[in-house]
């Protein structure tokens, strides 16, 4: 038995965290779950079809090189898309996060988490502008 | 190296990966076992291992590090030993520290290599040095909570190793804890470490976090400021995609093993091993940075 399915999270400090728990846990999981694949799929085809070194860099973040990955995959492509989706994973459970507190009018995590968010978007934009 | 190219179907690239992946299930398995984030054992093994620049080895790093986080994270909250409200809270300095040490790496430091890797020395002596007292605190139910703790709840209830009664725990420290999460987040951002190292001893000795608490809660958060450096690396095109792919997929079956063992596995006489690699890591990082190694 695990210890999340002995404690209480129906009452008292853990008060309705369960749910989120859950939905946090199966987040991480799907995201592991396909950026591995993207992974593995991506070193198989390089071995299969050779050609890209092991000191290729990545094109960069600009949209061009994501839809191109995404419209003509390659092993290379591949591999950008799963560091895209890893990265992206953790950011996805803080939206999830965002909105189950902003839900529960929980307004100091609504904060945080919302400020969470705008410290990642700041990130996201000064990579785009440098 | 003849029969090992072999394996890898004659292509030296493959047995490359190969090898990273296997370096990066180590690295995994060690820093979800110890609780320290598997990059104090990668950045060097990259470096020194594979003769990467120093930059390439932190892009990889960070990756390495979201990958253990979320592989080992998932496990740690399905068992409810992450507190989620301690981890948002500290995220919040995490992330600013983290964008911070990801922009400098990119850009003040950019090129200079033998600077990065010099400032990687202190950090795994440092690192060293609260490995080698790692004690748990125990963590004091009856402690007072201070004023941001109580406003945000930051409370909770865990399963006692050994006895298993369910104990509760209260945080304080809510300020200092703060401040060592934006360091551990700049340091991590910065150097691709992933910060366990500081926040794990922080989290327990300073916030009065029962230990097991702690690891899982720094494992869960360190992902996150690894993400947003990830993404300031992969704006810069710092990130070997190659490299990247098997030391996150090493990292990921070695984080889920170190997980599922944890608990059960005597790591005090792997603690003292750990130790002498860290040791000649830092002194081989010493010797790069000066120009003694190549």
């Amino acid at each position: 038995m695990s210890d999340a399915a002995a404690i209480d999270t129906t009452a008292g400090p853990m008060a309705g965290m369960g749910e989120l728990n859950g939905r946090v846990a199966i987040t991480l999981r799907v995201g592991v779950l396909v950026s591995a694949l993207l992974f593995a799929t991506a070193i198989i085809a390089r071995a299969a079809t050779g050609g890209v070194g092991l000191l290729t860099a990545s094109p960069g973040l600009d949209p061009s090189a994501v839809g191109d990955a995404i419209v003509h995959p390659s092993a290379l492509g591949l591999a950008l898309l799963g560091a895209i989706v890893l990265a992206a994973t953790p950011l996805v459970r803080v939206v999830l996060s965002f909105e189950f507190f902003a839900a529960r009018r929980d307004r100091a995590f609504t904060a945080l988490t919302l400020f969470v968010l705008v410290v990642l978007l700041t990130t996201v934009t000064v990579g785009v502008l440098r | 190296m003849g029969p090992l190219v072999d394996l890898a179907g004659g292509d030296p690239v493959t047995l490359l990966l190969l090898l990273l992946m296997v370096i990066a299930i180590g690295a995994g398995f060690v820093g979800s076992l110890v609780g320290i984030g598997g990059g104090l054992f990668l950045v060097p093994a990259l470096v020194l291992v594979f003769g990467l620049d120093i930059h390439y080895a932190i892009g990889a790093s960070l990756i390495a590090v979201i990958a253990n986080s979320c592989a080992s994270g998932a496990s740690y909250v399905d068992q409810g030993l992450t507190d989620l409200r301690v981890g948002m809270f500290l995220e919040s300095a995490s992330v600013v520290g983290g964008l911070l040490g990801a922009l400098l790496a990119v850009t003040l430091l950019a090129g200079q290599s033998n600077v990065l890797t010099l400032a990687f020395v202190p950090v795994v002596l440092i690192g060293m040095f609260l490995m080698l007292r790692q004690g748990r605190v125990p963590s004091d139910p009856n402690a007072p909570m201070d004023a941001v703790a109580t406003r945000l709840r930051l409370e909770g209830v865990y399963r006692e190793e050994g006895t298993g009664r369910l104990l509760p725990y209260r945080v304080h420290g809510s300020f200092l804890g703060l401040t060592f999460a934006g360091i551990a987040g700049f340091g991590s951002a910065l150097l691709g470490i992933g910060g366990g190292t500081f926040n794990v001893p922080a989290m327990n000795a300073v916030m009065n976090l029962p230990m097991r608490i702690a690891t899982a809660t720094s494992t869960f958060k360190i992902g996150l400021v690894a993400a947003a450096g990830t993404l300031v690396y992969l704006f810069a095109g710092d990130v070997l995609l190659f490299v990247a792919a098997p030391v996150a997929v090493g990292s990921m079956i070695g984080s889920l093993l170190g997980s599922r063992y944890q608990f059960r596995a005597r790591t005090e006489s792997l603690r003292y091993i750990f130790l002498v690699v860290l040791a000649f890591a830092a002194v081989s990082m010493a010797a790069r940075g000066l120009g003694y190694l190549p």
